[in-house]
């Protein structure tokens, strides 16, 4: 995160926020191998062999989803908890059960950013908050989600016609180069998406807002104003958070995408294809600024 | 501007506003909510349905064989679809199954001879709450269609249930296509998970149905794509929302 925050201002800074290719594609990976230190621990409560086994340790990327890596984690911990009462396994940090929808990255900005590392969470098999989180039976619900997701995206952005045109075997390249960790794979496919020229311009901008505690916000938002000038980031907030730039709550906030915080001047578009999660949407988490300077 | 077969915002609101007048004319429980803090209105109902009287495996077995007859409804009077109320056979198309008595006690339905003789073994019988919701899709300019089927016991009908539970019709799709059709997602007002039917193709529907037709299509926009949509969850629209 550290390097790629310095890389991003190097480069905007000093080329005056043109980027060559190379550069481009070095962004993109910088933020391909992202990753969270996690631990894992079984609840406490949910010990049945009399023994708290082992916390279990992992370099989890940011780009993921928890079902798609924790295979070893359920294997580990299902050992020590009731054969009789276990249901499906999930997450909680701090007594927030987590989302495993929303990209791992987007649950550490949200809850972890102002906690030590690594980020400890806690597994659960029992009473599973059915009224928070969607059920997780197997990998294909990960992969529902995620074509399900890429799809809306691409329905903001070109009016779903670039996804449409693709073949079914699109779909699943795009879906195992992200699952496999094949970066290559995963741009053969999803360059078409992010196709921004002529006209394929997008014509609006994915984007998901997210504060701890509240429901995620999404609006239709133009990365171009009528008169053809680039639209901000400030101005994204002001369209989709107005009551965030009425106040001075902006100041007492942070504003992470991908865990850093880019000024507020960028440019929505040059977010959007760089910046996005796989399921090709910009991710935002706004924190209170307070806590973390404490 | 807009694709054919879809509705803006300001279109969609008002059709929401049209269909919870009549639903309170016929009195059949839509209910229009406005959230002001998030600029956004949806609809909502909630129904209380007797589960299809047909097991699971019933129905497995009986869609892999379509020429057979179908597996018997459980020992009870039987009625025929002929003599229930709108709301029976409401019920009766969801399961695509004769009811037998018992589902009208239930129900509280109006009195009949039959009922008098309702052997009280069947009272075992579940019922099922459906909470559907409407949504506009800002993404899609097209309404949404969310579901939650409660059990009695307050728990969530799981995917895989709801999926087996929709009429045959809709099996064939289902079993091609049901992980882009009918999933779980988060209702994005509420928060909450709820089963969606996916929005991408109700563009592509409608457009082809408004195409069809001739009259106030648009004005009916909502009643066709549920009536035409909604069965695959337990939803039946009743014909007095075509004007």
């Amino acid at each position: 995160m550290i390097n790629f925050r310095s890389l991003w201002f190097q480069v905007n800074i000093t080329r005056g926020g043109r980027l060559t290719m190379a550069d481009d594609r070095e962004i993109l990976r910088e933020i391909w191998e992202g990753k969270v230190p996690v631990c894992f621990q079984l609840a406490q409560e949910e010990v049945y062999t009399g023994e708290q086994p082992d916390p279990f340790f992992l370099l989890v990327p940011r780009l993921s989803y928890f079902p798609l890596v924790t295979d070893k984690v359920l294997r580990h911990m299902m050992k020590h908890v009731d054969p009789e009462h276990h249901g499906e396994m999930w997450l909680e940090f701090d007594g927030q059960p987590l989302k495993w929808h929303y990209p791992i990255g987007v649950l550490f900005d949200l809850y972890g950013m102002s906690t030590d590392l690594p980020w400890k969470l806690t597994v659960h098999f029992q009473n599973f908050p059915e009224e928070e989180l969607l059920r997780c039976s197997s990998k294909e619900v990960v992969q529902s989600h995620f074509i399900s997701v890429v799809k809306e995206a691409d329905a903001l952005k070109h009016r779903g016609q670039v996804i449409n045109s693709m073949q079914k075997k699109d779909h699943s390249t795009l879906w195992a180069g992200f699952m496999n960790d094949k970066f290559d794979q995963f741009w053969s496919v999803n360059k078409r998406l992010m196709e921004n020229s002529g006209e394929k311009a997008f014509m609006f901008v994915p984007f998901r807002i997210y504060r701890a505690d509240q429901i995620p916000v999404q609006k239709l938002f133009k990365p171009c104003a009528d008169s053809g000038e680039s639209l901000t980031l400030r101005h994204l907030l002001k369209t989709a958070v107005p009551e965030l730039m009425e106040t001075d709550a902006l100041i007492s906030s942070r504003v992470l995408i991908q865990g850093i915080e880019p000024p507020l001047d960028t440019p929505v578009c040059w977010l959007s294809e760089h910046l996005s999660y796989p399921d090709n949407f910009l991710h935002i988490c706004l924190m209170p600024r307070v806590e973390v300077e404490s | 501007m807009a694709a054919a077969g879809s509705i803006s915002a300001d279109e969609f609101r008002s059709l929401a506003e049209k269909f919870a007048d009549t639903s309170s004319k016929i009195d059949d429980g839509w209910h229009l909510e406005i959230l002001a803090s998030q600029d956004s209105v949806y609809l909502w109902r909630k129904s209380i349905l007797p589960r299809s009287s047909q097991s699971n495996e019933q129905q497995k077995e009986s869609q892999k064989d379509p020429g057979s007859a179908p597996p018997p409804v459980p020992s009870g009077h039987v009625v025929t679809p002929t003599k229930m109320s709108e709301t029976t056979e409401i019920c009766a198309q969801l399961d695509g199954q004769q009811l037998n008595v018992h589902d009208w006690d239930e129900m509280e339905m109006e009195e009949d001879e039959d009922e008098q003789c309702m052997p009280t073994v069947l009272l075992e019988r579940e019922v099922l709450t459906y909470e559907y919701h409407i949504l506009y899709s800002e993404s899609y300019a097209v309404p949404v269609l969310y579901v939650n089927i409660y059990k009695q016991d307050g728990k969530l009908v799981p995917l895989d249930t709801v999926w087996e539970m929709s009429p045959s019709s809709f099996q064939k799709l289902l079993g091609e296509d049901k992980w882009t059709i009918l999933t779980q997602q988060e209702h994005p007002l509420l928060g909450r998970p709820f089963l969606q039917l996916h929005p991408c193709h109700t563009g592509d529907l409608m457009s082809q149905v408004l195409k069809n037709s001739a009259g106030n299509i648009k004005q009916n926009y909502l009643a066709t794509w549920l009536s035409t949509v909604g069965p695959m969850v337990g939803l039946h629209i009743s014909p007095n929302y075509i004007t």
